[in-house]
């Protein structure tokens, strides 16, 4: 945390039990995954129309997000959209604090060559014995000075370096909100290296919150103290959301997202763009979603013939085990025809828009669960949680 | 390449097949109700003076799924009656033969199919009228 002083010439306490924070940030290693990936992300619009490649991320990442679908009983388009829409705030938060933490430091640096910088540790010879005991952080230092300093010359200096600290403040506050929101309610969606890197930096934060009752005892000014506050309440509800969040997290399947993406070579895979391509992907999907809403059917996988093709798509159904009736369908035929139908209509509206061959159709599987091909599987969806029990 | 009326009296020998069947063995009638489909499709193919291999030999098909193909291309008056037809016979035949779908019900396909193949049948007939089977018949009579 950076805690910037407002009007640092009015009269402050004396020699104030001050001791201010950089942002605090999650362990080394756990923010370089986080950036990594971020940079990796960068790829995304490309990575989005690579449907096709060997273990294209896209298939996997899709699969995860149908899967917290289910869990969370929303269709995996939303799942998926929610997931990277988190993903994205958090890691734009961390960023943002890592990047007060530079700027922080080098306003640090620049302070300390001002006279007044000088001038202060001469007036405060405490400050020099803890300064050399190593004692206190610069940043800390810097902090004391300004509550101890009396400017009596160059003050706008002082000021600036205060309205520039309280602006890292302000945001290294929005930050900590923004992980916050996502957090309660998103936690699942967000990927197992961001979930790592929260938790680190939820402990980094407990580990600082003494402090806060150190600052306190400092302040005498109801401005300060209320700024105070607020800071340590936000600090709290992330340090407790994040270990709640944790602690009542339903999802057992974690996405290893930096593995996936590190997977994943940019530079041999050039996104296959067929015509009517995009059109395709939504009617799939769509279809995907659909036929999973069959009362009868668990899960739906759509696989293309050819890898980098979608013109011929089968949808294969998995049937919800040990039925006599399918579902609402008194037969299997029943249930496959309507899902046939559905299958087909969708390749007839493609057929008319776009002018092309397209070849939808609807196959049941019971072996589902392991295709040699994952290239080949452009969507899947399961079945939502209030889709009748199937008779035994 | 057998020859057009080669193809409809194969096609008309395994309904036959299927119609003998249908009481005793509905699994079996499913079975030759989709190969009387199969040469059905290719006497419509022959008629119209098509191959159907050399219409999709491009793409890495099985023959049955470029049967299928052959049957999405014919626009049927714009409906999927003939498309869904042929993919259930050949469906259904699976089922019969392979278990398919049913293995977790611990049912052969003859316990399976206990009500019948009345079903398949009725599918058969759909795709023999989108296929206008009849009046290619009358069509090779006259000649």
């Amino acid at each position: 945390m950076v805690y910037a002083i407002r009007k640092v010439t009015k009269a402050l306490p004396k020699k104030p039990n001050m001791n201010a924070l950089h942002p605090t940030l999650p362990n080394h290693d756990k923010l370089d995954k986080v950036k990594e990936i971020e940079d990796r992300l960068k790829n995304y619009p490309h990575l989005e129309r690579c449907f096709f490649s060997l273990d294209s991320p896209i298939v996997k990442l899709r699969e995860f997000y149908s899967e917290i679908g289910q869990l969370y009983g929303q269709d995996s388009e939303s799942a998926f959209k929610e997931g990277l829409a988190s993903l994205r705030k958090v890691l734009h938060a961390l960023t943002t604090l890592k990047r007060i933490n530079t700027r922080a430091t080098r306003v640090l640096a620049w302070a300390e060559v001002q006279p007044e910088y000088i001038e202060s540790i001469q007036l405060n010879p405490n400050l020099i014995s803890e300064k050399q005991n190593n004692k206190f952080k610069k940043f800390t230092d810097l902090i004391k000075l300004i509550l101890d300093f009396r400017p009596r010359k160059q003050r706008n200096k002082l000021i600036r370096i205060n309205r520039i600290l309280n602006k890292f403040n302000e945001m290294t506050l929005e930050s900590y909100n923004s992980i916050s929101d996502v957090v309660e309610t998103s936690w699942d969606y967000l990927p197992v290296e961001v979930q790592d890197a929260l938790h680190s930096l939820a402990q980094q934060i407990i580990l600082k919150m003494p402090q806060f009752e150190q600052l306190a005892y400092g302040l005498s000014e109801d401005f300060l103290l209320e700024r105070l506050n607020k800071g340590k309440n936000i600090c709290n509800r992330l340090a407790i959301s994040i270990s709640t969040a944790a602690k009542n997290s339903k999802c057992k399947n974690k996405l290893e997202l930096l593995k996936l993406l590190k997977n994943w070579d940019f530079s041999n895979n050039t996104p296959v763009q067929k015509s009517g391509g995009s059109i395709a992907i939504t009617e799939i999907q769509e279809i995907t979603e659909n036929l999973a809403e069959l009362s009868g059917v668990e899960q739906v996988k759509a696989v293309t013939h050819t890898p980098g093709d979608l013109h011929r798509t089968t949808f294969y159904l998995k049937l919800s085990v040990n039925m006599d009736k399918y579902g609402g369908f008194d037969t299997l035929e029943e249930l496959f025809e309507v899902a046939e139908r559905m299958a087909l209509r969708a390749h007839r509206r493609l057929r008319e828009s776009t002018g092309e061959k397209w070849y939808f159709h609807v196959s049941l599987d019971e072996d589902f669960s392991d295709y040699p091909n994952s290239n080949q599987i452009v969507a899947v969806a399961h079945a939502q949680s209030n889709n009748p029990p199937s008779a035994s | 390449m057998p020859s057009l009326t080669t193809h409809l009296q194969q096609a008309e020998l395994n309904e036959e097949a299927a119609l003998y069947n249908r009481q005793k063995y509905p699994h079996v009638a499913i079975i030759m109700c989709f190969y009387a489909a199969l040469h059905y499709v290719e006497t419509h193919a022959v008629w119209h003076r098509k191959d159907i291999y050399k219409l999709y030999c491009e793409e890495k098909l099985t023959q049955h799924e470029r049967y299928q193909s052959y049957i999405d291309d014919i626009n049927f008056n714009g409906s999927d009656d003939l498309s869904v037809a042929y993919k259930l016979l050949r469906e259904g035949s699976e089922i019969a033969r392979y278990l398919k779908s049913i293995k977790q019900s611990n049912k052969t396909s003859g316990q399976y199919f206990k009500l019948g193949a009345d079903f398949y049948f009725k599918k058969l007939q759909i795709l023999k009228d989108g296929l206008q089977i009849s009046s290619i018949k009358a069509s090779i009579k006259k000649t």
